[in-house]
């Protein structure tokens, strides 16, 4: 029909040779390029060239914008740019200035843009995170305890089950981080909390009966756990005194240094926001449940004790109980770490019961 | 309940598939709800340590996740509300757009669930609304407001809910109320009007809430609620327009049905569908609730017409010319609707009303508008000299006359005492003037003065009927209101007579053919032997009346109802009155004739329940006697004066092409129906068959017409038969 005569014309065209004429130019290739101009310099307007490289501040800083990438790969490869170059860099000028002036990033800027990744989905990223974290240097990191532990708690309670099985390993890292200190600054029964629930030890409502011990192939798993959780409970409730030894037990009445024994009660305290439990400046978390002042998160060894004890956490140590002596009757490697936190938890429920 | 088993041990690795296992079994997902839930706690305090910017999207989710279960476990989750309120009216300025957004979604979505009561979410929501800056969320917020008050007053008026939201959004206005730079009250008076016009508030606290709102200093806050009173009605009218186009189309679901796959949940829509339409006839058939005007709702009109006029319109007032015109149209509604007395607007509007100002038209309206028989005829004089003066003399255009006398007529129309002999009769000079709208103009003036005060126009403009009726006819004087009197009821109480002594006759027929012929054509009289009997029982009624009517105990009430019964059918309505009004002609036999017509028309109004039927008999019976051609359209204060009476007919005049197009194609409008339908689709559909039928190649349809050609004699009678039967059918059908 008419359409496809068209068409079959048009088809044809290609094939056809173009006619040369005498006297005439050649008709001009498809893909000619005009060479004939001249110029005396070429610019690209897209294009910089330094004749230094990139200082490393502000590589630093390219690379941490880089964390928040959408792909894995990118984030991974930041942090371990950052894993082989920040440590050294932050060792050699923290001793002689501030970190503001050195162009580096501060330890607060650095802790909220990675702190992040600790709930990243990739297994991979989680990992060089966490040797990054080891590599750096651990001073004024107490100073963001709280906010570390509010990542590790969320983590905790991931609803994928890998990012729960590592989040255990910067808590780990926490711990080795920041000692005792880690709980001063409140979080210690959200954490205790979060642990239960990684260990699979239900029941946190009160309802002991409901304990469900993680089954024998979760056992790897939930050994690395165990672990931790003996550890958190030691910098929790064991006296480091009593680790070192007795010091002043001989003269109650006189400190070696000459001052008075109930000295240590009316100094100015040694924490930062003593009375954040008054809730005078808005709390943390900025909201007021119905009026009333939240509970008081414990924040010395003696109030953590009764916390689990005798306080709103006694449904908790419970279970935690509970679930702890089922894994030790099951015995092998298990057994014995259950063991381990156990022993804390009786010492803590035998201190507690005295006083 | 015991645990279900999970399908091949599902691993849970995002939200919507813990939350799609929630809903089916809540009990035994608790454990995972509890971990999410303290998730949900630890990624918000995470959030709550530096709300701004970040757009918080695996918060957001979770917010979304939780709102969506939270049903599901009371016990866990009391907080989680107030949660939600708090974090929005603290930070909501800071707050990503995304999550503020997802914010007030759940809060919505809560109180669908019935998690939050409907106060608790407009407690919330309301002051955000005042305070926020953004518009997205304004009107997020708004059309969230508005649906969850039209869901709660839906099947019932929730007037607890109702009052206190009312209570709150009068606190909005007033607390703004001498203010001028406040705008807080703006959204109060949106929102207000909102509801009025869909009908969901109709009480008067909501016109208090525009009063307060229209007694404003600012000026946006005042323009909102003195147009509430003056156009909402028309608003809500246009709104059940559109209401009704937003029907289902039936015919198109019909279709749809049929050619798309046939699943149950179509099944559904289409019944879904026809329950609808079903239910839109019938309320299409509904009378309407009682919806009093706003303006009549209004506690106190004379304060409120007085706190207009002194609050916005003083000397040194600096509103605008509009905004001054939108006070001066409600008080002058005001004082015309309810008769108050506001003597300082007469004088106020005298200074506007020259042909230069700008929109006089409008204030001439006002002037009209606001008089009414109560107002002292020594304050409208003023302004109908002026008008007069300033109009209506030689030398001003055709246009300005018109409007000038057509205000003079409104306003006469309404106060006749306003305007005197002498400069009466000047006006109706005007009536031979060449310009049409002119000579309408005074035509008109002469028509309302034959009717209210004929002895005030020349001799030669009476004309005939007026002038005849002159004599019994008083004086006009103020203050004297005419008696209500309902226009041609003699003339239905003559039809009622002239009807009964048609049927009387009828019977009074009968009776004597039965007197002659004996009683052989018993089965067809039976029925009309009981009426006539009855007649006659009435008229023996009648005559015992004066002495035994009422010492018969308790039989007048019963009599009284079956008038009612009966007035609803047309024969029966002439039964009862007609006895009431012989006793009365009985009882004023003595007394002068023309007295006894007057208390004879007001026993019938009085003495008898009038029906829609009668009224209806009434419109018919003024109609033949040409009364209402004569009497012209009754005048009520009710409605706003109109502008377009007062500008009299336009004249197109001479504007270009362009200008004269439009004016055609305006013509046009709306006559699709009657132009042709060539090249139009109604709507986008493939070729249907006999398109393609008739762009087949023909030597394709060759064959075929060669076999119409071969058919058997009985083969052709039997097609011929079905085309003719199909046609029959296609007939009835179109």
């Amino acid at each position: 029909m008419g359409s496809s005569a068209k068409r079959k014309r048009e088809k044809q065209r290609d094939f056809q040779k173009p006619k040369l004429k005498v006297g005439k130019a050649r008709a001009k290739a498809d893909n000619f390029t005009n060479t004939s101009f001249r110029s005396k310099a070429i610019t690209l307007p897209t294009q910089s060239l330094h004749t230094t490289a990139p200082s490393t501040a502000s590589s630093f800083t390219h690379h941490l914008s880089l964390l928040t990438h959408h792909s894995a790969t990118t984030r991974r490869e930041s942090l371990s740019y950052l894993k082989t170059h920040l440590p050294a860099a932050l060792s050699v000028t923290a001793s002689t200035t501030p970190n503001a002036i050195s162009n580096l990033p501060t330890i607060s800027s650095l802790i909220s843009s990675l702190l992040p990744l600790i709930l990243d989905p990739s297994a991979s990223v989680r990992t060089q995170l966490l040797t990054l974290l080891v590599h750096l240097p651990h001073t004024h990191l107490v100073l963001h305890t709280r906010k570390i532990l509010l990542f590790v708690n969320s983590a905790m309670t991931h609803i994928s089950s890998d990012i729960r099985m590592d989040s255990t390993k910067f808590l780990d890292w926490l711990l080795g981080a920041s000692g005792e200190e880690l709980f001063s600054a409140g979080g210690w029964g959200v954490c205790l909390r979060g642990l239960c629930g990684c260990l699979g030890f239900g029941g946190t409502a009160g309802e002991g009966s409901s304990v469900i011990v993680p089954k024998v192939q979760d056992g790897k798993a939930a050994l690395p756990h165990l672990a931790v959780l003996t550890k958190v409970l030691e910098a929790g409730m064991v006296d480091r005194q009593d680790v070192e030894g007795e010091v002043g037990a001989g003269d109650r009445r006189r400190r070696p240094d000459g001052l008075h024994a109930s000295y240590e009660v009316h100094k100015l305290p040694s924490r930062s926001n003593v009375y954040a439990s008054l809730g005078l400046f808005g709390t943390l978390g900025g909201v007021y449940r119905g009026g009333v002042l939240q509970e008081a998160d414990p924040e010395d060894r003696d109030s953590r004790i009764r916390y689990l004890i005798g306080g709103p956490g006694r449904g908790m140590f419970d279970s935690l109980v509970l679930g702890l002596e089922r894994l030790k009757k099951g015995g092998g490697e298990m057994g014995r770490a259950a063991g381990k936190a156990l022993v804390v938890l009786e010492a803590a429920d035998r201190e507690g019961g005295s006083c | 309940m015991v645990k279900r088993k999970r399908g091949g041990l599902v691993k849970l690795t995002n939200l919507p598939m813990l939350q799609n296992l929630i809903r089916r079994d809540p009990p035994s997902y608790r454990e995972e709800f509890i971990l999410q839930y303290r998730h949900y706690e630890s990624q918000r305090d995470i959030f709550m340590s530096q709300p701004e910017g970040n757009s918080g999207e695996t918060f957001a989710d979770l917010v979304g996740f939780m709102s969506q279960v939270t049903s599901c476990y009371p016990d866990l989750t009391e907080d989680f509300p107030s949660d939600l309120a708090g974090l929005l009216s603290k930070h909501h300025n800071v707050l990503h757009y995304e999550l503020r957004e997802k914010l007030v979604q759940s809060l919505v979505l809560l109180r669908n669930k019935d998690v939050i009561p409907s106060t608790t979410l407009l407690q919330t929501l309301i002051p955000i609304l005042t305070a926020t800056t953004s518009k997205a969320l304004r009107t997020q917020i708004y059309s969230a407001i508005t649906s969850d008050l039209r869901n709660s007053n839906a099947k019932a008026k929730n007037h607890k809910l109702n009052k206190t939201v009312q209570t709150v959004l009068f606190g909005l206005v007033e607390a703004g109320k001498d203010d001028a730079g406040s705008t807080a009250g703006l959204w109060a008076v949106k929102l207000t009007r909102e509801l009025w016009k869909r009908r969901v508030w109709d009480d008067a606290r909501t016109v208090e809430i525009m009063k307060e709102a229209s007694l404003c200093a600012n000026p946006k806050v005042m323009g909102g609620g003195i147009r509430f009173f003056l156009g909402v009605d028309q608003d809500m009218e246009e709104q059940e327009d559109s209401d009704d186009d937003g029907a289902v189309d039936i015919g198109r679901a019909k279709h749809q049905a049929g050619i798309n796959k046939k699943t149950n949940k179509k099944r559904k829509q289409l019944e879904k569908a026809y329950a609808l339409l079903k239910k839109v006839k019938k309320n299409k058939n509904k009378p309407h609730p009682l919806n009093f005007s706003a303006l009549h709702l209004l506690h106190d009109p004379q304060g409120f017409a007085e706190a207009l006029f002194s609050k916005h319109l003083p000397r040194n007032n600096k509103l605008t010319m509009e905004q001054k015109l939108l006070v001066l149209q409600l008080t002058s509604r005001l004082v015309g609707l309810h008769k108050l007395s506001v003597l300082g607007l007469y004088s106020y509007l005298l200074k506007f009303l020259t042909p230069r100002q700008r929109d006089v038209t409008q204030f001439l309206v006002c002037c009209a508008q606001a008089s009414h028989d109560l107002v002292p005829p020594d304050v409208l004089e003023p302004i109908v000299k002026k008008i007069a003066d300033e109009f209506v003399s030689e030398g001003v255009a055709a246009e300005v006359a018109t409007a000038g006398l057509n205000g003079i007529r409104e306003i006469c129309a309404r106060a006749p005492l306003a305007m005197n002999a002498t400069l009466l009769q000047d006006l109706t000079e005007y009536k031979g003037s060449k310009d049409k709208g002119v000579m309408m103009a005074a035509r008109g003036l002469i028509g309302l003065f034959r009717e209210v005060a004929p002895e005030m126009l020349r001799k030669k403009d009476r004309g005939k009927v007026a002038a005849m009726d002159m004599k019994n006819r008083e004086a006009l004087r103020f203050g004297i209101e005419k008696e209500g009197v309902i226009e041609g009821l003699e003339l239905l109480e003559q039809w009622k007579a002239e009807q009964k002594q048609i049927k009387k006759a009828a019977a009074g027929e009968i009776e004597a053919r039965d007197d002659e012929e004996g009683g052989h054509e018993e089965e067809w009289e039976a029925e009309e032997d009981g009426e006539s009997e009855d007649d006659s029982n009435w008229a023996g009624w009648e005559v015992e009346e004066d002495d035994s009517g009422d010492n018969e105990t308790g039989w007048i009430n019963v009599a009284s109802d079956d008038e009612i019964e009966i007035s609803d059918s047309d024969e029966g309505e002439d039964d009862k009155p007609k006895k009431k009004t012989k006793v009365d002609y009985e009882e004023g036999e003595g007394s002068l004739g023309e007295v006894e017509v007057e208390r004879n028309v007001s026993t019938l109004a009085t003495s008898k329940i009038l029906t829609p039927a009668d009224f209806a008999k009434l419109v018919e019976l003024r109609t033949a006697a040409g009364l209402e051609r004569l009497m012209g359209k009754k005048i009520t204060n009710e409605d706003a004066v109109d502008a377009d009476a007062i500008k009299g007919p336009q004249k197109r005049g001479k504007s270009d092409k362009e200008a004269r197009l439009v004016a055609v194609m305006e013509g046009r409008e709306g006559r699709e129906k009657f132009g042709s339908k060539k090249g139009k689709r109604d709507k986008t559909h493939s070729t249907t068959n006999k398109e393609k039928a008739r762009k087949k190649n023909f030597m394709m349809t060759k064959s075929k017409a060669k076999g119409k050609q071969k058919r058997s004699l009985v083969e052709r009678q039997r097609v011929l038969r079905a085309h003719v039967e199909k046609q029959k059918k296609s007939k009835r059908r179109g």
